[in-house]
């Protein structure tokens, strides 16, 4: 327990023997560099080397595509174009509106419109070089604004998606509110920036298939949609969805498995496609940025009354996910953690020639969530409310529908995180003694729900088996992308079944494996206690009853334990797992179900299974320049049982340093519909140095039979960093910043009207 | 007999040929006629060829093991520094850290650890780096050599003079620290390491002499205004002395200028305390 407070709150990492805190080998892999890239590969007979033309402009007809020379090039063993895709030329989880390789138009200047494999990397970029095509300029849609109006980019114009979400009558509301603040928000467009660049091998199997080993998040999803590219049932495709260095959302859309696998059946031989940084810069997944209008009433004892977001999200040249970040900005455009009588929330999203923006950890809800808690602190200013006290009089309760009227369920009621946010000891701390840095403390909270959301198709599952040398295999669809799920896993079962972490093997990412879903949406650790609450204790019993006949001894008094099967008195090793296997045979249990959605509305709304966190953010601000330090983050999450603390920490940790180069370093800006940057020399992610001192508080007391004990918290520590470092920046100069990531110029500029001279 | 030129540009790494010399005149000589560049880190100009994808088909690495080019020698108040010592060993050199204990805090916020094992002081000064400002109110002379021979010259006069010599190289820097002599230094990059500068400012006083130089987004330049302006007021200047000063060079974008005066201010007042 914290000291005064009577919640179940405590300090992850602070008491490692209490949380049986364990870190197993696939961590030290990984810190040693020794997990291998999607590309390490072993020898292959054959292997070519692929590389992908892409068209380096932002908007153009292609006029005439001539590959004759390159064909023609030594080493190289094909050329694809277009012409050459036999399926569908075109992919999208959403609609499949991105070519594989671009035929008469160009969008964005990563798209592809050849791609080449050859004996040796060198021979394959030659070989691009001597590719000639001529393009015609169109005109370029760089402003997302004005893209409704501007030349379209696909039948049917560039406004992709408008929704609107509802409640109350907005304008009586407003005319009631005794106050209303009105401000603009810009959110920037983030890169993933993950380690392992985009990157895979494709191998025919010799059958008219092909297997591909990629780095990626769906490998069943991408098997369907590689299928139907390639011309060949989903049953001729296998997807090896290996661990990866980092995904983030940025490997949720087929990368390099269209094009790699194209040039593998072609050639009859393996191909492996890695994207350099450059390309991956300029032809990779983006975060969506959202410009949005925000107007927000209350009542004399700040009672919010009112609601109103008007916002724009620029998807780029290509659908990707936008349409359901979309649908997830506006959910958390609602402000879902606060009671208002009327709101109206619309937003719309458009094609432009900026790039392709997709999926990104928070999924458009901390773009929204950052606009949001920026509106409650504007209006507790103008009350002359503490922002604590603001919050207190508005946040929802346990029981309460949430803000579209659907069931919700939270692990602990949002006051009581607001509780502890405002008793963080980043509020008291020792003072500076540097006059030339200005300090404050801010807070703000975030909500998020786990799962694809509203009543879409989520269902998951696994396999527990034993194999014929006694290993205890457990089986799922994810994808292990520096979460860390096979530890995870491990922990699970090695705490339920028990038995040792050294018996268990762990198989992730193969199409060929149980379909456990996408790894998005924070939904993996919830589908694998899911199937493991559901398999686990049938198939002890069963390898219990079959110790317990070869024993001669009732099955209840056996357990399954490290090594094999034990009698509970004396405690003793019966049977290994392996004389088991060899008696019983595989035991296959496998278990699929569908995400928890809430009960009620057919279809379901928004997202059933709901965690929360209050993050405190402590900063510094230069008066002699306008950066911004970020000294330290404290974060009260309140996201179910903890199954393993290193993830969980590892994880809320993470996403708060994604979140702070966000809001003070990270943008992606375009200049005519081209990146302005194309390497991490010059887009800037936050460093070691960058990433300050955090705390994590788990506030829970979930039993561990409770219907719904656990809750992925992949993306919840991103959700509040950005208004919380703000209001801190805010609270240490006086200037409040709407525009991410934060302008040091711009923010000197403001300081300098309301200092007093250095 | 003829042979066919080589090639200016090869579009792979793997292709580029590495030309080695005996010493700095021969190497002179090896980069001209295959109109190579000279290299020493490297750290600058890999980046710019990858992102090219070309690179020049082929380099002339220079020596550390060529005397004079390595390592730090000071006698009396005057320290002369091969100009292929690493980053790194600047930040860690004794000799510096007791004439200029500001060194090594501000080598903390250039490049990147394993970029200081590899990156010289000759190539950050020729690419008018971090240490540019610093170099320049200490007056920096470099020790060149060129087609008119070995020479010196003040590391102000550098630019020019290399558009005239074109494929000149640095030996060494020679620098003049007299004891008691403050130099206060800061760089001011987008993030907290391994960022290139927005603005790096150095001030010195020696003597009655103050001196102040600015590096970064804006290029290095000595603020000659300014310290003739410092002269007058006894060595204070306030922040919008240093920003007018800034602007007059037409240095940078407003925002920067206006934070370039207070960083300039701010050292100043460190400077006499």
């Amino acid at each position: 327990m914290i000291p005064d407070t009577d919640l179940p709150v405590q300090t992850l990492g602070t008491d490692r023997q209490r949380e049986h805190w364990w870190v197993g080998p696939e961590t030290a892999r990984r810190v040693a560099g020794r997990t291998p890239y999607a590309t390490d590969v072993p020898p292959l007979d054959g292997l070519l080397h692929g590389a992908v033309l892409r068209c380096g402009v932002a908007h153009a007809r292609v006029v005439s595509l001539d590959v004759r020379g390159a064909r023609a090039m030594p080493g190289v063993r094909a050329v694809v174009t277009a012409e050459d895709v036999p399926g569908t030329n075109g992919f999208g989880i959403v609609l499949r509106d991105q070519p594989v390789l671009c035929r008469d138009r160009v969008r964005f200047e990563g798209d592809a419109v050849a791609a080449v494999a050859a004996d040796t990397p060198e021979q394959a970029r030659a070989a691009l070089a001597a590719i000639e095509v001529t393009y015609e300029p169109l005109p370029i849609v760089g402003d997302a604004l004005s893209a409704a109006e501007a030349w379209p980019l696909h039948e049917g114009g560039n406004l992709l998606a408008e929704h609107t979400l509802r409640r109350g009558e907005l304008d009586a509301a407003l005319a009631r509110c005794a106050l209303v603040v009105e401000q603009d928000y810009r959110t920037p467009r983030q890169m993933h920036a993950f380690m392992e660049t985009e990157g895979g091998v494709a191998i025919p199997d010799g059958r008219g298939g092909l297997c591909v080993q990629v780095g990626c998040q769906s490998g069943h999803r991408d098997r369907l949609q590689l299928a139907d590219i390639l011309g060949l049932a989903p049953e001729q495709v296998t997807i090896r969805a290996v661990a990866t260095g980092g995904a983030f959302g940025g490997k949720d859309e087929l990368t390099v498995q269209p094009i790699a696998g194209l040039l593998a059946l072609r050639t009859g031989r393996p191909v492996r496609l890695q994207l350099d940084r450059f390309e991956s810069c300029r032809s990779g997944i983006k975060r969506h940025p959202v410009v949005a209008r925000v107007t927000t009433g209350c009542d004399r004892d700040g009672r919010l009354l009112a609601h109103r977001v008007d916002a724009v999200l620029d998807t780029g040249a290509y659908a990707s996910l936008g349409p359901a970040v979309l649908e997830n900005y506006l959910d958390h455009a609602t402000a879902p953690l606060y009671r208002i009588e009327a709101y109206q929330v619309h937003g719309r999203l458009l094609y432009t020639n900026n790039g392709v923006a997709g999926a990104f950890r928070g999924f458009g809800g901390n773009q929204a969530t950052f606009a949001v808690e920026s509106q409650m602190d504007a209006l507790a200013a103008r009350l002359g409310l503490t922002p604590v006290e603001f919050r207190r009089r508005n946040l929802r309760r346990p029981g309460e529908p949430g803000s579209r009227g659907q069931p919700v369920r939270w692990t602990r009621p949002p006051a009581e995180l607001l509780h502890l946010a405002a008793r963080s000891p980043l509020w008291r701390p020792s003072p500076g003694e540097d006059p030339r840095w200005l300090e404050g403390t801010g807070l703000a909270m975030g909500g998020q729900g786990n799962g694809l959301g509203d009543g879409l198709p989520d269902a998951g599952g696994g396999r527990l088996s034993l194999s014929p040398e006694g290993r205890i295999r457990v089986e799922f669809g994810f994808v292990d992308y520096g979460q860390n799920l096979t530890e995870l896993v491990i922990r699970r079962v090695s705490e339920a079944l028990p038995c040792a972490p050294e018996d268990i093997d762990v198989v992730l990412g193969r199409s060929d494996g149980p379909d456990s879903g996408p790894t998005s949406a924070s939904r993996s650790t919830v589908v694998v206690d899911q199937v493991l609450r559901a398999v686990l204790p049938g198939w002890a019993r069963r390898l219990c009853a079959e110790a317990a006949r070869r024993a001669g001894l009732p099955p209840e008094a056996l357990v399954c334990g490290p090594g094999g099967i034990w009698s509970r008195t004396p405690k003793r090793r019966l049977c290994r797992y392996r004389e088991l296997a060899a008696s019983l045979g595989p035991v296959p249990a496998e278990h699929r179900g569908d995400f928890p959605v809430a009960p009620g509305p057919t279809p379901p709304v928004g997202r059933f299974l709901q965690l929360l966190i209050a993050t405190v953010a402590r900063v510094a601000v230069d008066r002699l320049s306008g950066r911004v330090r970020v000294q330290a983050l404290h974060h009260i999450t309140a996201a179910g049982r903890v199954i393993h603390p290193p993830g969980y920490l590892g994880q809320i940790e993470g996403a708060a340093v994604m979140g702070l180069g966000m809001t003070l370093t990270e943008d992606m800006p375009t200049d005519d519909g081209r990146y302005r940057f194309d390497n991490l020399d010059q887009y800037l992610i936050p460093t070691l140095q960058d990433a300050p001192e955090q705390r994590v508080d788990v506030l829970d007391d979930t039993p561990a039979d409770a219907d719904y004990p656990v809750r992925g918290v992949g993306e919840l520590g991103i959700e509040a960093v950005a208004p919380a470092i703000v209001a801190a920046i805010e609270a240490a100069c006086g200037v409040r910043v709407r525009h991410l990531p934060v302008d040091p110029d711009r923010l000197l500029a403001a300081l300098r009207d309301t200092e007093h001279p250095v | 007999m003829t042979t066919a030129p080589l090639p200016l540009t090869v579009t792979e790494r793997s292709q580029m040929r590495v030309l080695s010399a005996d010493g700095p005149e021969a190497a002179w000589q090896l980069a001209r006629r295959h109109r190579a560049p000279l290299v020493a880190g490297a750290t600058g100009v890999q980046p710019v060829w990858e992102r090219q994808a070309r690179w020049p088909a082929c380099v002339v690495p220079l020596s550390a093991d060529w005397p004079g080019f390595a390592g730090v020698t000071v006698t009396g108040d005057r320290l002369d520094i091969g100009a292929l010592t690493p980053l790194a060993s600047l930040a860690g050199a004794p000799a510096l850290a007791r004439r200029l204990p500001s060194l090594a805090p501000f080598m903390d916020r250039v490049a990147s650890p394993g970029v200081r094992q590899l990156a010289t002081l000759g190539g950050n000064l020729v690419a008018g780096g971090d240490l540019s400002a610093l170099a320049l109110v200490l007056e920096a002379e470099l020790r060149v050599f060129s087609g008119a021979g070995w020479h010196h010259l003040p590391l102000s006069a550098w630019p020019g003079w290399v558009r005239r010599e074109p494929g000149a190289l640095i030996r060494s820097v020679h620098l003049s620290i007299p004891r008691g002599c403050p130099v206060v230094l800061e760089k001011l990059g987008h993030r907290e390491r391994f960022s290139p500068p927005r603005i790096t400012v150095a001030c010195a006083r020696l003597g009655t002499d103050v001196r102040v130089a600015v590096s970064g987004e804006g290029g290095p330049v000595r603020l000659a205004a300014l310290e003739a302006r410092l002269a007058r007021a006894g060595g204070q200047a306030s922040a919008a002395d240093g920003e007018q000063a800034l602007a007059e060079l037409d240095w940078g974008n407003p925002g920067l200028r206006a934070t370039g005066g207070r960083l300039i201010a701010h050292l100043l007042g460190r400077l006499t305390t």
